[in-house]
């Protein structure tokens, strides 16, 4: 299945899921959430509308021109209590198109008061949420602009794997924050270490993302004076109040250090990265513990054997070195954090724990996918892809190859175009866009 | 409005005094150093940490295809370390240099708090460190030979092609060099690299010789750049982007403060208002 068909396969459906919310996106979505979503991105009107004043080019001038957010009420309904969304996640998910349209209109309508709320794990995570889909919504725009230059212009080619691979972060992002969010309990506080993984990581990654599409853009012709690149910087300019810049990262990953140490259980919980399930909310410590056993287990069984494209094979060879890495993380960290939990070895290792859980997310959503026969999500590719950055990132040995790299970044970008073309946004979940 | 760009600082060894970088660091937020890799050899092969102190460079170290390139590699990964030790005042051993996809490297932990550049040609190694903003820096050896006629449509604008093209040939490939090394140091401030063509970044001199960046006033006000010659033959560019305050991280330490610090500051009422695009980028 691919993003031409946003329908279920055979993915077991929660309560509350029709024919009409199974076509809004390819991992399914109880109705009332796709209503709220609707109504929602229906009341924020067409995003190229130039009269719409929830348009991007007006609210990119706005933020250029006084740098408040728009002075007008948020919607009824939007400032809901998070406790009348019992999923933390599809709480997330129905605000979706608020947070994809701008930053520092999230940051007024929901962000900014939920802050005053005691959910304050919640909190913590909307931000990483919020910026990730403003991101998504920069990704989208980049991406259509290449997609229509490439049929063409050889020269535009060269960005497609720097797409390709934004888009791949991005989902290894987004899976780190859902999981982190599916698994949230009322009683988790800023401290938990899902919680506090997000809330470091997100904001560094989305800096190198949005530097990427920066470039593509610039290169492409889209000068700082451009819709698109004002929309970009306006994003940017909104991260500080939006908690989601440096500031914030340090708080988290601070968190992160403190965070009680956890040991990996032998039983895992499939279910927390089940997207189209209802989440667990089991609360942070379980949360971790099915994060740490993703890898060793994962390892040996992801995707199956393969094609004759090796990625099978190469996921489990990642596997392996990640669920490595993660032994040697989680126990540096305890004895730094011990030692000295300000010191630079603390923050190093915070760093290697945070992208180790990133890739437990990634490994955990996508062999869940292929269980369940979820498309794109369920393919290896762009689970490769994404575990290969992480793997750079922490200056891992990757296993040799020749052509699955390029074969998953390949399938990746084609994803991606095909989004563009069926106006799906850059989600997990593939939704369908109302403009 | 132009600052003044001080000289590289000359780092002769682990054991030269580091006061001087960590305190021009102090005084304006980023310092950027210099040194020959024959000067660091002998203390580098001899260290017993070496292996300890290159961490996950290791297997790059060891697989480097000849030993110059070897002893390169070793020792601008000690000088960056050490220079960045200097800064925040702990062991070089303590910190712990990662690579983003694209290559760039950072000091993993610390993010847009302290930020790093490196730099070789022959023997000569220049490193970076910035607690305020993105830095970029590059170096050529001043007398090098290139093809004015090859690189001039992929390295000038037009503006700067017209400047050039009416240079005396020695003058001309002078000023080629500091474009070029200033357009790398910029493009690696960016985070971009040879990705930025070069052809689409430009530079003039101004009334005092100051190389300034082609882009409205207000989008350059914040960036400094400098081009200084060591060793009597390298030319060292440098390029500097100065984070505006609100949007900068708390300053990189050994202790960083509080959660409940950097909350109280943040503040819970206070009026969402713009920030500055942040650091880096030339254009908003």
């Amino acid at each position: 299945m691919t993003a031409k068909t946003a329908r279920t396969t055979n993915a077991t459906e929660g309560p509350g899921h029709s024919a009409g919310a199974r076509g809004y996106a390819a991992v399914p979505v109880p109705v009332d959430v796709a209503q709220r979503a609707l109504r929602l991105e229906a009341l924020l009107g067409n995003p190229e509308d130039p009269a719409n004043p929830y348009g991007a080019a007006a609210l990119a001038a706005a933020a250029g021109m006084s740098g408040t957010a728009p002075r007008t009420a948020a919607p009824d309904g939007i400032g809901d209590e998070p406790a009348a969304w019992p999923d933390a996640a599809q709480f997330v998910r129905g605000l979706r198109p608020l947070l994809r349209r701008d930053l520092g209109l999230a940051e007024a309508w929901v962000l900014h008061p939920l802050r005053h709320e005691p959910a304050q794990a919640l909190a913590c995570l909307l931000g990483p949420a919020a910026l990730l889909a403003a991101t998504g919504g920069v990704l989208h725009t980049t991406a259509a602009i290449v997609d229509g230059r490439a049929r063409h212009d050889p020269a535009a080619r060269q960005w497609l794997p720097v797409l390709a691979a934004v888009f791949a972060d991005l989902l290894a992002c987004e899976a780190l924050t859902t999981v982190a969010l599916r698994g949230l309990a009322p009683a988790d506080d800023a401290g938990a270490l899902p919680v506090a993984a997000t809330g470091y990581l997100i904001p560094h990654l989305v800096s190198d993302l949005l530097a990427d599409l920066e470039l593509v853009l610039q290169e492409s012709g889209f000068g700082p004076d451009r819709t698109e690149r004002r929309v970009l910087a306006a994003l940017e300019g909104h991260r500080t109040t939006a908690g989601v810049d440096g500031r914030a990262a340090l708080v988290a990953q601070q968190q992160l250090v403190r965070a009680p140490s956890m040991r990996a259980q032998p039983a895992a919980m499939p279910e927390l990265f089940r997207l189209a399930r209802p989440a667990p909310g089991v609360g942070a410590t379980r949360c971790t513990e099915a994060l740490l056993a993703v890898l060793p287990e994962a390892a040996a069984h992801c995707f199956g054997t393969d094609d004759g494209d090796g990625m099978a094979t190469q996921l489990a060879q990642l596997g392996r070195r990640l669920a490595t890495e993660q032994r040697h993380a989680h126990r540096a960290l305890r004895a730094a954090a011990a030692a000295d939990p300000d010191g630079a070895p603390a923050r190093a290792l915070a760093d290697r724990f945070a992208l180790v859980l990133q890739a437990s997310a990634v490994l955990g959503v996508a062999r869940a996918a292929a269980q369940s026969g979820e498309g794109f999500l369920g393919r290896p590719e762009w689970a490769l892809l994404a575990l290969r950055r992480i793997g750079r990132r922490l200056g891992l040995p990757l296993p040799v190859s020749t052509d699955s790299p390029a074969g998953a970044s390949l399938a990746v970008w084609t994803e991606l175009a095909e989004r563009v073309q069926q106006r799906v946004d850059c989600d997990l979940y593939a939704t369908r866009l109302l403009w | 409005m132009h600052r003044t760009v001080a000289e590289p600082i000359h780092v002769a060894g682990p054991q030269h005094p580091w006061d001087q970088v960590a305190e021009r660091a102090q005084t304006t937020g980023h310092v950027v150093v210099h040194t020959s890799w024959g000067e660091w050899l002998t203390a580098a092969l001899l260290d017993p940490e070496l292996r300890t102190l290159l961490g996950r460079d290791w297997p790059r170290y060891r697989e480097a295809p000849t030993p110059p390139s070897r002893f390169v590699f070793a020792v601008s990964r000690l000088v960056v370390k050490h220079t960045a030790a200097a800064v925040l005042e702990v062991a070089p051993g303590d910190l712990d240099i990662a690579y983003q996809p694209s290559g760039r490297p950072t000091l993993r932990g610390f993010g847009e708090e302290l930020q790093l550049s490196l730099a070789h040609t022959e023997e000569l190694i220049v490193a970076a460190v910035s607690l305020n903003g993105p830095i970029g820096v590059d170096a050529e050896v001043s007398t090098r030979e290139m093809s004015y006629d090859l690189l001039r449509p992929q390295v000038c604008t037009e503006r700067e092609a017209n400047v050039l093209d009416a240079l005396p040939d020695g003058e001309r490939m002078a000023r080629l060099l500091r474009l070029w090394t200033l357009k790398e140091a910029y493009t690696k401030a960016l985070g971009q690299g040879m990705r930025r063509r070069f052809s689409a970044v430009g530079f003039h001199w101004d009334a005092d010789g100051h190389p300034v960046l082609d882009e409205e006033a207000e989008l350059v006000d914040d960036w400094s750049f400098a081009t200084h010659c060591v060793h009597g033959r390298y030319l060292v560019s440098q390029a500097h982007r100065r984070t505006p305050l609100e949007t900068r991280p708390p300053a990189a330490s050994a202790v960083p403060p509080s959660p409940d610090a950097v909350v109280a500051e943040r503040g819970r009422e206070e009026p969402l208002r713009q920030v500055v695009a942040f650091p880096g980028r030339s254009g908003r």
